[in-house]
């Protein structure tokens, strides 16, 4: 495996790629293949978070609600 | 054997990542050990994507009374996202909120906790809310994360979960145990009645295999009574898992079970169906002198002598096919068979002879194998 699906890998998960080096001993299109399941699994989690917490924006009383969003949804301009 | 423990922890890992094993095989060459590390360095960066933000809204819910909280999380927040935000909440916290949401959304948020970050909370929950949530995982048999919850809350409680499985849902706890020394102490605590259910339920869904992976993290103890249960339970059983330890070659890791199996039982082991076959026989002979490290151990461990003891066992159909196993008669074989053991060639010559025939060993032989 090339440090490059190592590194790829590592990015998604906000981690050190020192972390990953058991994935050296495999071939890149295995660790790609990794690399895209977890990568899917940190956008679901994302979409998830994203819907979750619109709705959870609903229980706060209207007023409060641009300043929850700004909290909850940094860099997001709708606040 | 190992193979079994990664297969474990590669499903573990797919679980985690919400995906299919399927992609994840070739972690297979990379063993448990590795593959749990793996696991567990994705576990924590599925978490550390999102740790901001889930800090915030871990934050956000100590300022709203318990009650709100709780109707947030269960109507707004689903169990993905609260299971990540309680590796984020502090004991109390959590404690406080998980007494004010439905048993059966815990059950729900246990499958997306990270053990390590939460054990202290599932430990602080009260035993009966802790036994309604195992109770609702082994309905919907969400073995993975009973695996994990069991790994984490007291033996006590531990003990209790056992209680309320079947032998099914104790097998399959049991496989993926995140922490397989537990199960000892726990299997150890079963009646002999509960631990003939595991066997039955092995061999009613053909997963020996399974269960002889676990055999190795019991004591001599437990060993000794589970394969006590064979007994009660018939020749179909004991003949399913002399199949799987064929199948899995695992003689080095099954070796010390060797030692506590009583005399009737080994009777009913080397008589099952599986060994009739002269050609399992051949397999079984070349994949034992394949692993010398197993027969010096067998010496280690004294039980070359307890091979006279399963010869006597042998059924006259049994010593039958040894007639048409080629391989006892392969010189080669029989040489260093007799070095092994420290006899002559003429004397493991004399020995097969005698074992086909239903006759005494030569007694130089079974001095030598009771030296050994």
């Amino acid at each position: 495996m090339t440090d490059g699906a190592r590194a790829r890998l590592a990015r998604q998960l906000a981690i050190p790629a020192t972390q990953l080096t058991v994935l050296d001993q495999f071939a890149d299109a295995d660790a790609d293949r990794l690399a895209a399941v977890t990568a899917e699994a940190v956008a679901r989690q994302t979409r998830e978070l994203d819907v979750a917490l619109e709705r959870a924006l609903g229980f706060v009383p209207a007023l409060l609600r641009g300043r929850a969003r700004k909290l909850l949804f940094p860099g997001d301009r709708r606040g | 054997m190992g193979d079994l423990a990664t297969r474990a922890e590669i499903i573990k890992l797919a679980h985690e990542l919400g995906t299919d094993p399927e992609p994840l095989q070739f972690l297979q060459a990379a063993g448990e050990q590795d593959v749990a590390a793996l696991r567990r360095t994705i576990t924590k960066g599925l978490f550390a994507v999102h740790e901001p933000r889930l800090r915030r809204v871990a934050g956000l819910s100590k300022l709203l009374p318990p009650q709100l909280a709780a109707k947030i999380a269960e109507s707004a927040l689903g169990p993905m996202v609260c299971g990540r935000i309680a590796g984020f909440l502090d004991v109390n916290a959590a404690v406080r909120l998980a007494a004010h949401v439905s048993p059966r959304f815990l059950a729900e948020i246990s499958s997306f906790i990270d053990p390590d970050r939460t054990a202290e909370i599932v430990r602080s929950l009260p035993d009966d809310l802790v036994l309604t949530v195992a109770s609702h995982l082994l309905d919907t048999g969400e073995y993975i994360t009973l695996g994990q919850f069991v790994a984490i809350v007291s033996e006590r409680v531990a003990i209790k979960v056992m209680a309320m499985a079947t032998g099914e849902q104790m097998l399959q706890a049991s496989f993926y145990a995140d922490d397989r020394r537990r199960v000892d102490a726990l299997v150890g605590q079963l009646s002999d009645e509960r631990l003939v259910d595991v066997v039955q339920a092995a061999a009613d869904l053909d997963q020996f295999d399974e269960a002889l992976s676990l055999l190795v993290f019991l004591g001599p103890q437990v060993q000794h009574r589970l394969s006590r249960t064979l007994l009660a339970l018939g020749p179909d059983v004991a003949d399913g898992v002399v199949r799987a330890v064929v199948r899995l070659g695992a003689w080095a890791e099954l070796l010390p079970v060797v030692g506590t199996l009583a005399p009737d039982v080994v009777a009913v082991l080397v008589n099952v169906a599986t060994t009739r076959d002269p050609d399992v026989i051949s397999g079984m002979i070349r994949q034992v002198r394949a692993q010398t490290e197993l027969v010096d151990n067998a010496r280690e461990f004294g039980y070359f002598a307890l091979l006279v003891d399963a010869i006597d066992a042998l059924d006259d159909e049994h010593r039958a096919v040894l007639s048409a196993v080629d391989d006892l008669d392969d010189p080669e074989l029989l040489a260093w068979a007799a070095g092994q053991v420290g006899v002559g060639e003429q004397t493991m010559r004399d020995a097969v002879v005698a074992l086909r025939a239903g006759a005494e060993l030569p007694p130089e032989l079974v001095h030598a194998l009771a030296r050994s």
